[in-house]
């Protein structure tokens, strides 16, 4: 096995590493860069809270191996809030409105809608339904998570 | 885990050349949604692996005389997002807009989807009806296999082992010509299929049925076409009756079993009912051009 140097470009951050092929791009953002914000659940790309954006779209990080994505732009939810700080406005809307209980999913969840809005900024609710189909959320439900993206569409005018 | 060496080769040539070098020890990656999930289960261990998701001559849409031309590595959301394949082929549009979810139709390409094998593939009904084609490349040249006689039972084809699929060749729909594609599942996204059917109809000035195609997946080895309900239908008015005697020989010449999704007998009656519902959208004047969702 021979392993591959390559740079990552991770939330606007180049990372340049060594790795063994095999190293999904989840292992590799988790446990060499140090971003657990990305969430292991199933490993087999059932349960989204591992998605991140590729070059702005969501995908399953488990299911992309690390040194496929070199030459890419890498966002997790690291990279979401701005520099000083603030959450982004869909993650102040899933606290407003009880999206979060576990929170588990949340990470992938977010990742997922903002890819949505940047599409669909005024998204109806078949259309949000839509783009969170592939991310499970086992305990708070998916009510609230729609009534936070809904209240983020409606106010950005 | 599952060690593996990982090569991006820059052309067919290498390609080649690579799997022939990895003898049988070699894998071809394009999206990775089944691969990596076999290796990290052990189901695949492959010594090499060969990433064909930039490969040019794999990436194409192209339209070329009556015939839409795939590349393997084409991903399912290139092809919901193709104004061509939505013209062309809009049962397979309709069928990859269907499937999974969004973050694995950004991965996961019509290639891997037929290779794969699964006789529940969504992409595959469309395909099936339209009498679409494969280019395999190999040691010794292309050959082009028609998709019925590629799947030979589940998880298998008749591609060598230092073949590749390189490209699916679509006959393009005709201007008279309608299809559609119908998904059953537990629930919309992100379901294997417990039965899933495409057809596609060709209905004459004269009000008769030109030529029809309808394929069947879930319901036995591989998708199949359903050539008694198909025969029952060519040369004949699309009435009410004729379109329930077609969809009751479709129940009766598929081959479900039972498995965990399903009874084999109510796979049976989904056929039946479902190639009923089918036709009938076939046979609508207007709408129903493209596919719609269902469940």
């Amino acid at each position: 096995m021979t392993r591959q140097s390559l740079v990552l470009t991770v939330n606007g951050k180049n990372h340049a590493l060594d790795l063994a092929p095999h190293r999904s791009l989840l292992d590799v953002l988790r446990d060499e860069l140090g971003l657990t914000g990305t969430k292991k659940g199933c490993d087999a790309g059932d349960c989204g809270a591992c998605t991140v954006l590729l070059d702005g779209a969501p995908v399953n990080a488990c299911l992309v191996l690390a040194v496929q994505a070199g030459g890419q732009e890498i966002t997790t939810i690291e990279g979401v809030s701005s520099s000083d700080g603030q959450l982004h406005p869909l993650q102040e809307a899933f606290i407003e409105h009880g999206a979060v209980q576990c929170g588990f999913c949340t990470p992938g969840a977010v990742l997922s809608l903002i890819a949505l809005l940047r599409e669909t900024p005024r998204p109806t609710r078949a259309e949000i339904q839509e783009a969170l189909a592939g991310n499970l959320c086992r305990c708070t439900g998916y009510v609230q998570i729609i009534d936070a993206v809904k209240s983020v569409a409606d106010s950005s005018k | 885990m599952v060690y593996f060496d990982y090569v991006k080769p820059p052309t067919l040539e290498h390609l080649l050349e690579g799997l022939r070098q990895a003898r049988f020890e070699g894998a071809v990656l394009a999206g990775g949604t089944d691969l990596h999930v076999k290796i990290r289960s052990g189901v695949a261990c492959p010594r090499v692996v060969f990433d064909i998701s930039d490969l040019a001559p794999c990436r194409g849409i192209v339209e070329q005389g009556n015939h839409l031309r795939l590349g393997a590595a084409v991903r399912m959301s290139e092809i919901v997002a193709s104004a061509a394949v939505r013209r062309k082929a809009p049962a397979l549009a309709a069928a990859a807009l269907q499937m999974s979810s969004r973050q694995i139709r950004n991965r996961a390409t019509l290639g891997g989807n037929i290779v794969t094998a699964s006789p529940a593939a969504d992409a595959v009904p469309p395909l099936l009806a339209a009498d679409a084609t494969l280019v395999l490349l190999g040691a010794d040249g292309t050959r082009e296999v028609p998709l019925a006689e590629f799947l030979t039972g589940p998880g298998k084809t008749c591609l060598g082992k230092s073949e590749v699929l390189t490209e699916v060749v679509i006959p393009s729909q005709g201007p008279g010509c309608r299809s559609h594609f119908v998904k059953v599942g537990r629930r919309k996204a992100q379901a294997i299929s417990i039965i899933n059917l495409a057809g596609r109809i060709d209905i004459g000035q004269d009000g008769l049925v030109r030529d029809v195609g309808i394929a069947l997946g879930a319901v036995a080895p591989t998708a199949m076409r359903a050539r008694q309900a198909e025969k029952a239908l060519i040369g004949r008015a699309p009435s009410a009756k004729n379109l329930a005697e077609a969809a009751a020989l479709a129940a009766e010449e598929c081959r479900p079993i039972s498995d965990v999704r399903a009874t084999g007998s109510g796979r049976r009656l989904l056929v039946e009912a479902w190639t009923l519902r089918l036709l009938h959208l076939l046979c609508e004047t207007g709408g129903a051009r493209s596919g719609g969702r269902n469940s």
